[in-house]
């Protein structure tokens, strides 16, 4: 009796097998809005720059209805992406961390800074 | 025994007659009771005595029996044809192996790996035994268990998408368990183990899927294990410039 190891190859769409890879990639995709929106806002700065009439139509293009779309998908994904992340940290941890503080704990605790951030970001943001 | 019955789905290779392997039906009387492992056994004695599968313990302790149960990978033993009645069950060898026969894969680099990591304890400065034995406390022993649970059942192998991408990547449990004696606090191996642990196909592969530590039957987390180690790998690095003299740790 020979040996005749069978290798199955791996699809293209591995990730479309499983709902668990599926929300994986939508996860690791958000990183693409991410990214994009970035490019956005670079430009944006470029623009201010350049001097009052480039800045308006860079506003201007902000209010389009594809780019309010677009933003409201980057919000979504850039939620979607933050909740997964907090949910996985406390999993990173040193184990000695772990072993004394609770998961759901560290978990909130990320919750709480993502909030004091957007505050001390929004209040800056109201003062200008 | 009643009139129901389930459909079982089995996907069949034989290296000495098939090209590549196919799907084989058989219909089994219904036991609320059994398990998949049963219900192989039952095919095996009553309906096809050529299939080959692994088992040893029916219990959830040996890590033999494990396979992929409608698309999830699971042990035999302790997954219920109940909870899939009435519909038909798939079942597949593990993925992410080579299939040597049926539902038996080929598990040698699996061990080939598990030896790399040199999951035993090393002691660098190995006591004369009348010093005695090694003293460890109940929490020093509780930053470790998890990870010494492990049963090499392979299912977080098969549940790792980059384990099918990059089969060289030492993958889940290897790393849980190098983990594992890393934290032990009468261990002195960490540098043996750093080579594989954060070498080119150690924790830098895992892109943190997760997966893994949601097939592990035994709660050992391997993720964690695997995503602290990025976390320690990181320190090190960072370190060795602030310490160049005393290096990595």
């Amino acid at each position: 009796m020979s040996r005749r190891p069978y290798v199955r190859p791996m699809k293209r769409t591995w990730f479309m097998d499983h709902p668990f890879y599926r929300n994986y990639m939508v996860r690791e995709a958000s990183c693409v809005f991410d990214a994009l929106y970035a490019v956005n806002l670079f430009w944006g700065i470029l623009q201010l720059r350049e001097g009052a009439e480039a800045w308006s139509s860079w506003l201007s293009f902000q209010a389009n209805p594809l780019m309010i779309l677009f933003t409201v998908v980057t919000l979504g994904m850039t939620l979607y992406h933050a909740v997964t992340y907090f949910d996985m940290t406390p999993r990173v941890l040193p184990q000695f961390i772990r072993k004394k503080v609770a998961d759901p704990i560290v978990n909130k605790l990320m919750y709480a800074g993502l909030a004091g951030i957007s505050v001390v970001i929004l209040a800056a943001a109201a003062m200008v | 025994m009643s009139n129901k019955t389930i459909t079982i789905e089995i996907l069949r290779y034989n290296p000495e007659t098939d090209e590549k392997p196919g799907y084989g039906s058989f219909e089994i009387p219904y036991v609320e009771a059994w398990s998949m492992l049963d219900a192989l056994e039952y095919i095996k004695d009553e309906l096809d005595s050529s299939l080959s599968y692994r088992w040893s313990c029916r219990m959830a302790v040996c890590g033999s029996c494990g396979m992929v149960i409608n698309g999830t990978p699971k042990l035999g033993c302790e997954t219920f044809l109940r909870d899939f009645y009435p519909n038909a069950i798939k079942v597949e060898p593990l993925a992410n192996f080579p299939i040597e026969r049926d539902l038996v894969v080929d598990a040698e680099d699996f061990i080939n790996k598990l030896e790399s990591v040199k999951p035993y304890i090393i002691n660098a400065m190995e006591k004369p035994v009348e010093e005695g034995v090694n003293k460890q406390t109940p929490e020093q022993l509780g930053l470790y268990k998890q990870f010494s649970m492990c049963i090499n059942c392979m299912l977080c192998y098969s549940a790792c998408p980059q384990m099918g991408l990059n089969p060289l990547f030492t993958g889940p449990a290897v790393i849980a368990l190098g983990h594992r004696y890393n934290l032990d606090s009468r261990d002195e191996g960490y540098d043996q183990r750093t080579e594989v642990i954060q070498g080119k196909n150690g924790v830098w592969s895992c892109t943190f899927v997760g997966y893994c530590s949601e097939v592990c039957p035994k709660n050992v987390d391997p993720a964690a294990a695997i995503n602290q180690n990025k976390l320690q790998g990181s320190q090190d690095w960072a370190l060795s410039f602030l310490m160049p003299r005393k290096g990595a740790k």
